[in-house]
């Protein structure tokens, strides 16, 4: 007769000689090692170990805390679905002007030009209905100037030749 | 009768200091039921032998850190237990063992020594043992083995002790009627 222990040790004796392998010689070096604490290493971040932190003491005392407000999260998801509310972040457009005050606007600005000069005109050009490009008329002013630049810059390019 | 529990003569003091002689003596002492504790939970040579060596080698890192002394051997057990349960969770994630049903326990239960097993039934009873689910075989073959209380038995395997005691007596329970049926 014999106990389980026995049973159990005596099944597994053939190993010994193998677990000879692991020395006692290399534990106690490990032991010192750890004991100095100026060769500690700091230790490796485990996330496995960290989850399962957060998991034990953050979510398990509260579970029942956290399971109301996930309810109430998801009610409040449903809610907002249900009733197809979606938040408005997009800015609104700005209303078109009126033409009338346009054109009003246009032809106060093509007065105060004329009375103050050519350099205004620009300004009112931009208020105008855009047309294709080629249809446009060069401003009155723009196109003088141009006239002067060239007949001011002729001679300086006939001197270089 | 061999007297399993002697951690007071351990001479763990000496071992956290770093002598190899002291790790000689631990080393002598635990292998054989460390390494029978895990064969029978993993039921693979190598990687039997190597959760041996690596529970070995965390326990010379760490043992700055083992408070009492005469606990050196449950310490011990439990680092191997936890490497039992990566090794299984890696290679059968799916086969995780349930618990069954916790039963009314009696307050009472024999100790290890009084299941006496004849030679004939000792194949019956490993092979019983392998039949056992995990979690109960754990139990039994640390009240087996090392003769661990309830308590270390309970800080081995990170359960309560009422679950414990629950599995302890199943298991018990399914190792009678076995040698009961081989017996009639």
């Amino acid at each position: 007769m014999n106990t389980p222990r026995e049973i159990i040790l005596a099944r597994h004796q053939s190993a010994e000689a193998k677990l000879k392998g692991i020395r006692a010689e290399d534990l106690a070096a490990c032991a010192r090692s750890a004991a100095e604490p100026g060769l500690q290493r700091p230790p490796a971040f485990d996330l496995a170990a960290a989850a399962r932190r957060f998991w034990q003491d953050t979510f398990k005392p509260w579970r029942r805390a956290w399971i109301g407000i996930g309810a109430v999260w998801l009610g409040l998801l449903v809610f907002s679905v249900a009733t197809g509310e979606t938040p408005r972040t997009t800015a609104a457009k700005p209303p078109r002007p009126d033409p009338e005050a346009l054109a009003v606007l246009r032809k106060q600005r093509q007065l105060r030009a004329q009375l103050l000069g050519t350099g205004e005109v620009t300004l009112i050009s931009h208020l105008q209905t855009p047309g294709p490009r080629s249809a446009a008329e060069p401003p009155p002013g723009r196109g003088e100037r141009v006239g002067r630049m060239e007949t001011t810059l002729r001679p300086a390019t006939s001197a270089q030749a | 009768m061999p007297v399993v529990t002697e951690e007071l003569q351990l001479p763990v003091r000496e071992a956290r200091a770093g002598e190899p002689a002291a790790w000689e003596a631990l080393l002598a002492r635990y292998r054989l039921p460390l390494y029978a504790y895990v064969y029978e939970l993993v039921h693979q040579e190598q990687p039997s032998l190597d959760i041996v060596q690596e529970s070995f080698i965390n326990a010379a890192r760490h043992i700055s850190t083992l408070q009492r002394d005469e606990k050196f051997g449950s310490w011990l057990f439990n680092i191997a237990h936890q490497k039992c349960l990566q090794h299984w969770r890696k290679q059968r994630p799916a086969e995780m063992p349930i618990d069954p049903a916790d039963e009314v326990i009696p307050d009472l239960e024999p100790g290890p020594q009084e299941l006496l097993i004849r030679r004939e039934q000792e194949d019956a009873f490993m092979k019983r043992l392998d039949q056992l689910a995990l979690p109960h075989r754990a139990v039994l073959l640390l009240h087996f083995i090392e003769e661990f209380s309830l308590e270390e038995i309970a800080r081995i395997t990170e359960t309560p002790i009422g679950t414990v005691k629950s599995r302890l007596h199943y298991a018990r329970k399914a190792l009678k009627k076995l040698l009961e049926e081989n017996e009639a």
